[in-house]
């Protein structure tokens, strides 16, 4: 296990280190001054400008630029927005704060749904109740996500108006944003109306959290549902039936656990398909996360905001995708055994 | 002389000929392949049965509902937008945009990814694996994250969306039949045939090709959803194909604030869209189930 976390982790790092060329290049491929590009800094003073080029490392080689710019990355400087003059790392920090909040109500919702409706249909399996599950899995799996969005604002808000459309709370409410996580901030500030702000943040939250969970519930109840009728198949279910055990404890002792290893698998790949739509409903939202963030700043082209983004976003689904490899051989020895031919 | 029967012989299909019995005897999958054609169809012939022209205006008409509100017209069968254009021509020559360019942009990756794919899977060593570890950091960024790096670099236009999505989808392709040359090469039927004295090219085409088709088909189909879908985003954020031509999302995104007055001019469109990814998924799900079958049998 030590060995295939080292292994994983120098990967880790590997490919972080690719992904900061890939930034780095993306200064020389954006138009206009690869200067300008990547501090964010529009000035008409030569006498600045040199200053900059100077400690920027522009005298220099290739090489010792992407150092430069390497180290200015490590010690948290990505430059400054080159529409709101505000530095991109600091205001990162708040919409990535509120990205995650979003896109991890979106999985947790998927993962608590998601599973017992796959279990449900490999017990049902040619049943009725199977052939449904299914038949809405596949269908609502090609819906188009900002499609899905605007089907549900249609229904939900402008016609039944059960919910609102936009934003993340009434701006009534006065919330000071500190963490950009809405809930966190209502929990920490001190109104007197507590309840009555977390009321209406949940209700600005069922739609996005909605949409964003179907495409990731649908993946996951067809994947446990292959993955648990692999598993009832098996030898050791057979016994365990022959031995009389009930069927609910035979299904959550013996054939869950195991069933839940190819699902455990594709939470790394759901997680990536999440944040691509995150991007898209976001912006349709109008929720202040880091997918909104980088539309507006193609349409504006601030180039310092779009690397910051791009390097965020790419690096939150590597650190996922590594850390449910990481849990998966954690959890499931066999995995191990098959990577490594251990004992 | 007429083709007398004077015996029973009997005749294995060939391979093609059994996918193809398995893939029919699925009536969804059927369905979905007409569905597909019949989308196809009117793509082509959209120019000579559409009923106007997709961006022809007719300014007494406006807002016009589809032709089974009571307000509505045979005329314009689906009803005009707010400015007056047919509905229906303007989905018939959307799917140009929103399903030909995809088609072609797959054609294209499919082609090279698949070949510089072959290639990299027959080679090993240092050079291998450092490929493999480049492409893994390439394709755990989204397509649509990289897609729209690219138009940030390129600027939006229908041009640089088709060589953004080209440019995505070739990794994918490279990574998908990498993979299984990979896995294929030290099985016994590959050695097998290298002891027996074939060139690389005869044991690529004729040994290891026939045997992956799964994946190449699957990769495909799944390739070609991704790019209708990430084409439409595209333009639904106006970062894609730009107004007034008639691309499925770029309609979706104009019909955002006319949706309370007509929610026709958004429900349409989506469908169009549903409709052809969802057969396309379809047709992608029953082949390979078909094609596993044909391995299981023989």
């Amino acid at each position: 296990m030590i060995r295939y976390t080292l292994r994983r982790l120098m990967l880790l790092i590997i490919t972080l280190w690719l992904l900061s060329i890939l930034a780095f290049s993306l200064n020389y491929l954006f138009p206009g001054d690869p200067l300008t590009n990547m501090t964010g800094v529009r000035t008409s003073d030569p006498l600045l400008y040199e200053q900059l080029q100077q400690a920027r490392g522009f005298d220099h080689s290739i090489v010792l630029q992407y150092t430069n710019y390497f180290s200015h990355i490590i010690s948290g400087d990505w430059g400054q927005s080159l529409v709101t003059q505000r530095p991109v790392f600091e205001d990162m920090q708040v919409f990535f704060v509120a990205t995650l909040e979003l896109s991890l109500l979106a999985m947790s919702v998927a993962f608590l749904a998601g599973v017992p409706l796959g279990v449900l249909a490999a017990v049902r399996q040619r049943k009725l109740s199977d052939r449904i599950i299914m038949g809405i899995s596949l269908s609502s799996y090609s819906i188009p996500v900002f499609w899905l969005a605007q089907l549900f604002i249609l229904l939900f808000a402008v016609k039944l108006n059960w919910l609102p459309i936009t934003g993340q709370i009434n701006p009534l409410y006065n919330i000071d944003n500190r963490t950009g996580s809405i809930l966190l901030d209502i929990w920490f500030s001190d109104t007197d109306y507590k309840l009555a702000a977390l009321r209406d943040a949940a209700q600005h939250l069922v739609l996005p959290v909605a949409v964003l969970a179907i495409m990731p519930l649908t993946m996951l109840v067809r994947i446990t549902r292959t993955a648990t009728l692999e598993v009832l198949q098996q030898n050791y279910i057979r016994a365990a039936r022959a031995r009389g055990l009930s069927e609910p404890h035979l299904l959550w002792k013996h054939a869950l656990p195991n069933a839940m290893q190819p699902v455990v698998l594709q939470l790394g790949l759901q997680f990536s398909i999440l944040i691509t739509n995150t991007i898209i409903t976001e912006a349709i939202f109008n929720w202040p996360g880091i997918g909104s963030w980088l539309i507006k700043g193609i349409y504006e082209r601030d180039y310092p905001v779009i690397q910051g983004t791009l390097l965020t976003l790419a690096g939150l689904i590597l650190l996922v995708n590594v850390l449910v490899e990481l849990y998966h051989a954690w959890r499931y020895p066999q995995v191990r055994k098959e990577l490594y031919a251990e004992h | 002389m007429p083709n007398t029967k004077l015996y029973f012989q009997y005749r294995e299909p060939s391979p093609l000929m059994q996918v193809w019995i398995n893939f029919q005897s699925n009536p969804f999958a059927l369905s979905a392949l007409y569905c597909f054609g019949f989308i196809t169809l009117m793509m082509i012939l959209a120019p000579v049965i559409s009923p106007f022209d997709a961006n022809q205006q007719f300014s007494d008409i406006i807002s016009l509902p589809p032709s089974w509100d009571d307000d509505g017209k045979m005329r314009y069968f689906f009803g005009t937008d707010d400015l007056g254009r047919d509905m229906l021509s303007r989905i018939m020559h959307g799917a140009r945009y929103s399903l030909g360019y995809p088609i072609l942009i797959v054609l294209f990756a499919g082609v090279i990814g698949t070949a510089l794919g072959a290639g990299a899977g027959m080679t090993r060593g240092l050079k291998s694996s450092t490929l493999n570890h480049l492409l893994d950091v390439l394709l755990s960024i989204p397509s649509l994250l990289l897609a729209l790096i690219i138009i940030a670099i390129l600027g939006p236009s229908l041009e640089n969306v088709v060589i953004a999505l080209s440019l995505v989808l070739i990794p994918q392709f490279i990574h998908a039949v990498r993979n299984a040359v990979h896995d294929e090469i030290y099985k016994d039927y590959v050695v097998a045939a290298k002891l027996n004295g074939c060139s690389t090219w005869y044991i690529l085409t004729r040994v290891i090709l026939p045997n992956i088709t799964t994946v190449i088909v699957m990769q495909t189909t799944l390739a070609l959803s991704t790019a209708i879908l990430d084409i439409a985003a595209l333009g639904f954020l106006g970062l894609g194909v730009q107004p007034p031509a008639p691309e499925w999302g770029t309609m979706l995104a104009r019909s955002l604030d006319q949706v309370y007055l007509s929610p026709w001019l958004m429900i349409l469109p989506g469908l169009a869209l549903f409709l052809t990814v969802f057969s396309i998924n379809i047709i992608g799900d029953s082949l390979r189930a078909a094609i596993q079958e044909r391995i299981r049998n023989s």
